[in-house]
């Protein structure tokens, strides 16, 4: 059973490989096409330096050639030099990944606690049938892209207000200072930086782990040892956040790790909103650009993330749930 | 539980005091700007004397400008005129130019051959390399020699340079291949000297980030570079040969709209292209600059091997039928300038004043069109004249185009794609009218030639798809090679009468570019005359950053 398991994922991470390689050639142009530039440029490029670019990059080569290069160069760890920054991709994708992180993985605990948080409290007043109005708050909430929203807070709070800056990820070139101060000076910085992205990222991550929870714990506050434990008289928060909790948590395990698994592509619109450092900006630039070697690279660790958050859930969700594990369900019900 | 949840509501909370406190965050620059109005206040009061602005120091200038990768004159990015522009603060070239045209710059004086094919230039003696080192002839020479095993990523076509020889340690000969008219300003006023004694050692220079390949003899060194953020910061070269930079520090912070950032003080000066953005700002105190000539342009590009489009007639309809004064004004926001048939911006010195012009004229574009047999039907449409335009970032002219070509009964379809997809359309000849901007027109004529001869790679060329004109190809290969001015002059002027006669490409207008600044802060800003690096129209010039005489 386990076997088959990594067997599968195997078999998904090679395809990916595969496609990850062709994906991107399949767009029209090529990264030489969009340094000629079709609009707005100013730069007039000779026939001598096209080829010299296509040769330097391996561009003239046949396909075949390119694809045995990008799968020797992922056995040796090797993703290639990025055509729009002439940096080596791991370096590129290593200095933008920290901003990701620290932007998405605090946005996505905020949200899973908050969501998990008002999908109890919403699911018991649903009981007493007056959560309509939250929930239908939610909902839209939800409905909200993330772009949409991104623009109105930028909008609103740095544009009309002046509150928080437009863009980057701290001040450029601030001296921080030394010891204590200096570092929290740094972090008041970041934090001032960070914080239209991550409220955006926020709220609507917040709805659908909020619905879910909220189903879940209604269904579970239907069971009758909830009833038999009311009737006992236990307090309500004991009542809910431990004999409710433990149960409804389990299918909203599942969907926070897949929240993780696409964390690091979640943030694509919301960096590119704020210009927010981060690989999604990246992934937008390397697009746009057909830096093909930089597409790989990014699609690679996004296909690692995801793949990995999966085969984390699979193998965590038994330890959770002891139906599993004695063989009682299955995870794929 | 109860703990983390704390934890984050401490989180929250320290947020929201820092959103509260932000203006301690950005303090350390401005903070040394208003040390430096302090400084500048009591300074003027001291002497008097002082007239001229210029002289003032000034302690930091903030510009905006988006991330162009590491700035050696190997690894810039060429996505527009930033990465080259930063170079040129690290790296000189043998000429530059200013307000007032092209002057020596690492070079003193040079002398042309009677056959136009050699240049012998003499160096400056006092120039020293950032590491101390002295510049040497044999610099200018390997420097050419490295350019032609590693190509500049950028424009300076050195096709032309057959030799360069060291005469002795401060002179050097250039021996073309053939007389070049652009040379001077073109090709050494644009390829960066760089070091032998660092690049000699590179082998692989699109790869070398290190410190030293940021040695040049420029008047500014880079402080610092936050690659993932795409900020810059340049400190002047208090060592500069032509006397310590009067801007003390030059920071790039890679803002998304300049002017927007401007009006917020995140920046000390920025480029508008909207007439009424410009109004706006200068009515909130900031002193504007209008470039001239004007550099830029907005044009139709006609497929020339389109059966419909090939006949002349029908461009010149399209000329007729567009008001190209309105469309213009819809989208910059008054100043307009109408496009000249002849290319050439009518505020440039290479302007054919006789030139042919097409108004707006609906009657006679109509009849143009029944004349050449394109009938309307009974609802005022031609049904064999269904044209592509392909459009990448200039949306805005389409639509407008494509309701006043509907008017003389063209249907006009917009294909919106993005530059990668434009570029290699165009390269396969696949549309019928590409909409494009350009910039770099108020420079030396030459791009005439460039555009339409198919030798250069790029959109605004018919790529590759040369404009069949043989009197045209004759004027243009001429007027490379003139080196008298007035002869090239009347060169020029035809070239322009033929573009307007044939119209491969229609000008829809010039489009003016403003700066925008406060003249308290610096006051030192000056339009080039012939742009930086070939013709466009860019403020950030060294030059006004030195106190020369």
């Amino acid at each position: 059973m386990k076997n088959k398991t990594i067997k599968s994922y195997l078999i998904v991470f090679i395809l990916i490989i595969i496609l990850n390689f062709f994906l991107p050639r399949i767009l029209p142009g090529g990264p030489v096409a969009f340094i000629q530039g079709g609009d707005d440029q100013s730069f007039i490029m000779t026939e001598e330096q096209k080829a010299h670019l296509l040769s330097y990059y391996g561009l003239d080569l046949p396909l075949h050639e390119q694809f045995y290069q990008y799968i020797f160069g992922i056995l040796t760890g090797d993703f290639g030099l990025s055509i729009l920054y002439k940096t080596a991709v791991t370096t590129l994708i290593l200095s933008h990944m920290k901003w990701t992180l620290f932007l998405v993985g605090i946005a996505s605990i905020i949200s899973i606690l908050l969501g998990i948080i008002l999908g109890i409290l919403s699911a018991w007043n649903k009981r007493k049938k007056n959560d309509a109005p939250f929930f239908l708050a939610m909902l839209m909430l939800g409905a909200i892209p993330e772009f949409i929203l991104g623009m109105v807070l930028l909008i609103l709070f740095s544009t009309k207000l002046g509150w928080f800056p437009f863009s980057g990820s701290t001040t450029p070139f601030a001296q921080y200072g030394e010891g204590i101060i200096g570092i929290i000076a740094g972090m008041k910085d970041i934090l001032h930086h960070s914080f239209l992205p991550m409220m955006t990222l926020t709220v609507v991550n917040i709805s659908s782990i909020y619905l879910l929870m909220r189903n879940a714990t209604f269904d579970v506050l239907k069971e009758p040892y909830i009833y038999t434990a009311e009737v006992k008289g236990l307090p309500l928060k004991r009542l809910l956040f431990r004999h409710t909790f433990k149960n409804a948590f389990l299918p909203v395990f599942t969907l926070i790790m897949l929240r993780f698994g696409f964390m690091l592509t979640g943030a694509i619109f919301v960096e590119t909103v704020f210009s927010y450092p981060g690989i999604g900006k990246l992934l937008q630039e390397a697009i746009l650009s057909r830096d093909y070697p930089l597409m790989q690279g990014l699609f690679l660790i996004f296909t690692i993330t995801i793949l990995g958050m999966n085969l984390i859930a699979d193998m965590v969700y038994p330890k959770l749930d002891p139906r599993i594990r004695r063989g009682e369900r299955t995870v794929f019900e | 539980m109860r703990k983390v949840l704390l934890g984050m509501i401490a989180i929250l909370l320290l947020t929201f005091m820092t959103a509260c406190g932000n203006q301690e965050a950005t303090k350390p620059v401005i903070e040394k700007s208003d040390e430096n109005t302090q400084a500048e206040a009591s300074e003027q009061e001291s002497s008097n004397a002082e007239e001229k602005e210029n002289t003032k120091e000034v302690a930091h200038i903030r510009l905006g400008w988006a991330n162009s990768g590491f700035p050696s004159p190997f690894t810039f990015s060429p996505n527009g005129p930033g990465g080259y522009l930063r170079t040129t603060f690290i790296f000189d070239t043998l000429t530059w130019k200013d307000d007032q045209g092209m002057k020596p710059w690492l070079s003193e004086k040079w002398q042309i051959s009677e056959d136009d094919r050699t240049y012998t230039f003499t160096l400056r003696n006092n120039v020293k390399w950032h590491d101390g080192e002295d510049l040497h002839a044999d610099d200018v020479k390997f420097t050419f020699e490295y350019f032609k095993q590693h190509p500049f990523g950028w424009h300076g076509d050195i096709s032309m340079i057959e030799a360069v020889e060291v005469v002795n340690e401060s002179t050097v000969k250039f021996v073309l291949n053939k007389p070049y008219a652009p040379f001077l300003q073109e090709v050494v006023g644009i390829i960066p000297i760089i070091p032998e004694h660092i690049w000699s050692k590179v082998e692989d220079p699109y790869q070398y980030q290190e410190k030293e390949a940021l040695i040049g003899t420029g008047p500014y060194t880079l402080t610092s570079y936050e690659a993932e953020k795409g900020n810059y910061l340049f400190t002047a070269n208090s060592e500069y040969f032509k006397g310590k930079p009067i801007v003390n520090e030059i920071s790039y912070i890679n803002v998304k709209d300049r002017a927007l950032s401007l009006q917020n003080g995140e920046i000390d000066a920025a480029m508008s292209l909207n007439y009424q953005q410009m109004l706006q700002l200068k009515e909130k105190g900031f002193d504007v600059i209008q470039s001239k000539p004007t550099g830029s342009a907005v044009r139709f590009v006609f497929n020339l091997q389109d059966d419909q489009l090939k006949q002349k007639e029908l461009r010149q309809a399209i000329a007729y039928a567009l008001d190209r004064k309105t469309i213009a004004e819809k989208v910059l926001g008054g100043n307009e300038m109408v496009g000249s048939a002849g290319i050439i911006p009518p505020d440039s010195d290479w302007y054919n004043k006789d030139v042919k012009q097409y108004e707006y004229n609906v009657e006679k574009a109509n009849k143009m069109l029944d004349d050449l047999g394109y009938t309307k039907n009974e609802d005022g449409m031609r049904k064999d004249l269904v044209l592509n335009l392909l459009v990448s970032s200039n949306a805005k002219n389409a639509q407008l185009a494509q309701a006043m070509l509907k008017n003389v009964g063209i249907e006009l379809n917009i294909q919106q794609v993005d530059t990668a997809t434009f570029t290699s359309l165009m390269g396969e000849n696949n549309y019928d009218i590409a909409l494009t901007g350009h910039i770099g027109l108020s420079g030396d004529p030459d791009f005439l030639r460039i555009w339409f001869m198919g030798q250069a790679s790029n959109a605004y060329a018919a790529r590759g798809k040369v404009f069949e004109n043989e009197r045209f190809i004759q004027l243009a290969e001429e007027q490379v090679m003139t080196l008298n001015e007035e002869k090239r002059h009347d060169l020029v002027n035809e070239m322009q009468d033929i573009l307007a006669e044939e119209l491969p490409t229609l000008l829809l207008y010039h489009r003016p570019f403003y700066w925008l600044y406060n003249d308290e802060q610096f006051a030192g800003w000056f339009n080039t005359d012939g742009g930086i690096s070939d013709g466009i129209p860019l403020w950030e010039n060294k030059s006004a950053f030195l106190n020369e005489e």
